[in-house]
């Protein structure tokens, strides 16, 4: 039986194989810890500290304004992409993409693994 | 939450050798201290109240505070200074933070006690003026201790990031 971080290594696999407009991508825990990491590069604890930093805080301004259970925030830079997704208050998703990618498939993919984590961690 | 203001009591007693060099010492020169704990106390509320903000905080109860004043220097020279001492610092620190006393004050004032403790103790020696300066300073550390604790709460309420996350973030500044 496959553990929970090879199913989640697997989510991340097949949504990294969806469209080459994700650059890299990854599972971080509320602490900032990263939990499965894709994203390429040597900033992986920075992404984990930054992008968990971006969920508390995305999920603060949501409660306050009332508009409802947070679930997803996108950054545009100039260069790339930053999508982060709640997996059900326990880890978020974080997405690098491309500048200029098709948003539209990559947030289709991205929710969809969105929820298939939510059921795995 | 007090264990990052526990881990470092227990940290700086150990650093200082306190409970070998200092904390027996204290017992023998509480008498000395406490002759002139009227007019320690006196002098801390009348410097206190020279700053309007401050004076304002302590105004209408000031000999209800110069009683709790007089215990708090009394324990002082107790002679132990484990769990249950540090509980008690600690919530003294808390009622300070409740009351919004900005720590600014709590420092000042901490700084006129050193100077008093060690005027009053100049005559028995250089061991005497130490401890009575090393127990000064744990006990501003505890209070201190329970200001920085209850900033890193506010700031994870308000941010919603918790503590362990905001002690990382600040690892990368
Ligand atoms: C080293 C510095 C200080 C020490 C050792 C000290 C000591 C104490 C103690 C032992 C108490 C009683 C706590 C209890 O009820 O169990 C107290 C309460 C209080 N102190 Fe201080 N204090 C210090 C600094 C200050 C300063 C700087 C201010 C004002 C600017 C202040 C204002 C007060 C007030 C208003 C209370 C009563 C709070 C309440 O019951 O709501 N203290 N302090």
């Amino acid at each position: 039986m496959a553990t929970k971080q090879e199913k989640i290594d697997a989510v991340l696999n097949e949504l990294k194989m969806a469209t080459s407009d994700i650059k890299g991508l990854g599972v971080i825990s509320p602490d900032g810890m990263m939990i499965a990491d894709h994203l390429g590069g040597d900033q992986g604890d920075a992404a984990a500290a930054m992008g968990a930093a971006l969920g508390s805080l995305a999920k603060r301004v949501t409660t306050t304004l009332k508009v409802g259970e947070f679930q997803e925030v996108n950054i545009r830079g100039t260069n790339a992409g930053i999508l982060l997704f709640d997996i059900e208050s326990r880890a978020a998703l974080i997405i690098t993409v491309s500048k200029g990618a098709n948003l539209g498939l990559v947030l289709l993919e991205a929710r969809q693994a969105q929820s298939q984590l939510g059921q795995i961690i | 939450m007090s264990n990052l203001t526990k881990e470092n009591f227990i940290k700086a007693k150990v650093f200082t050798r306190f409970d070998e060099l200092y904390a027996p010492l204290l017992p023998t020169i509480k008498a000395t201290v406490m002759q002139r704990q009227n007019e320690i106390t006196d002098t801390f509320y009348a410097e206190l109240s020279k700053d309007p903000t401050a004076a304002n905080i302590v105004a209408g109860r000031i000999d209800q505070l110069k009683a709790t004043h007089k215990i708090w220097m009394d324990e002082l020279f107790n002679g132990t200074y484990g769990d249950e001492y540090f509980e008690r610092r600690y919530k003294i620190g808390e009622i300070h933070v409740k009351a919004k006393i900005a720590p600014y004050y709590v420092e000042v004032v901490t700084s006129y006690l050193r100077r008093a403790f060690a005027e009053t103790l100049v005559q028995q020696g250089p061991e005497a003026v130490s401890a009575a300066l090393a127990i000064l300073d744990l006990d501003a550390m505890i209070i201190i201790g329970a200001y920085h604790e209850d900033r890193m709460r506010r700031m994870s309420e308000v941010t919603g990031m918790n503590q362990k996350l905001l002690e990382t973030l600040m690892s990368f500044g």
